[in-house]
């Protein structure tokens, strides 16, 4: 087995831009473009909402109960980045609890944990953030 | 363009961090082992619980209605510390995760009274780093 070992890949057509050949063997994906850009784990019921562990988090944010902001070490290209947010206990209890990206912004992400009955805000002991798109 | 051939990358300085350009203009970089997700799996949670296609995957077992129990095949490094995200097709449900350890999570599909239901799509992705 050919193993590359580097500290760092470059495209040299694109600096941005490696072509990687698909499981399939025929086609072909982009490197950069499915690589996720950052990803937090946090506790929403701890004050300030400390994240357990991050990629290209700089600090975390707890604006409310239920509201949380993920600050970027290196900022998006847009605003146009997809984000994904989801939330749990360890308690093994079911609630009617739902999740929602509030806020989308080149330097941060806004999220956002609530009852879906009624729609109250809820602190939650595990959220999981996730974003994918173009660094700036 | 160039191609270069191989079957495996691995780090110079440390085995596991390779940094990668990846910015739009092309300056930023970011590290290729820690945007990688570390496990993915769909599967159908209605009738008998089945793998659709899956990463990093041992088994699945079904803990009764709406949930799930991922195995996996090499376990995370920290039973708590990393990311779980899910989502779930069935009408009126929604994903959400609460059992997490080293080497398996559990996944829970609810309706939006809280009961919980089987999907008959539930896709989950893990994000963090293996041991």
């Amino acid at each position: 087995m050919a193993t590359l070992k580097t500290n760092t890949l470059t495209g040299t057509s694109t600096a941005g831009s490696i072509a990687v050949t698909g499981e399939g063997n025929s086609t072909t994906t982009n490197l950069q473009q499915g690589l996720v850009k950052s990803w937090v784990n946090f506790d929403g019921t701890a004050s300030g909402a400390t994240a357990r562990d991050s990629f290209n988090v700089s600090g975390m944010t707890d604006n409310a109960t239920g509201d949380y902001t993920a600050a970027f070490t290196n900022s998006m290209a847009n605003a146009n980045y997809s984000a994904m947010v989801a939330c749990g206990d360890t308690g093994g209890t079911k609630s009617t609890r739902d999740e929602e990206i509030l806020a989308i912004a080149t330097g941060s992400v806004r999220l956002h944990i609530f009852h879906t009955n009624d729609e109250a805000d809820r602190d939650e002991a595990y959220v999981g953030g996730l974003v994918a798109g173009d660094l700036a | 363009m160039s191609t270069l051939r191989t079957n495996a990358l691995e780090g110079v300085d440390a085995k596991n961090s390779i940094t990668i350009v990846a910015g739009a203009g092309n300056v930023t970089t970011t590290n290729v082992e820690q945007g990688l997700a570390k496990q993915w799996c769909r599967i159908v949670q209605t009738s008998t619980q089945s793998v659709a296609d899956s990463l990093n995957t041992a088994s699945i077992t079904d803990n009764g209605t709406g949930k799930t129990i991922y195995t996996f095949t090499n376990a995370m490094r920290a039973g708590t510390d990393y990311s779980i995200l899910g989502t779930a097709n069935q009408e009126g449900c929604g994903g959400e995760h609460s059992e997490m350890a080293a080497g398996q999570y559990e996944i829970r599909v609810q309706a939006n009274d809280g009961s919980l239901a089987d999907g008959s799509q539930v896709s989950t992705a893990i994000m963090g780093d293996l041991a």
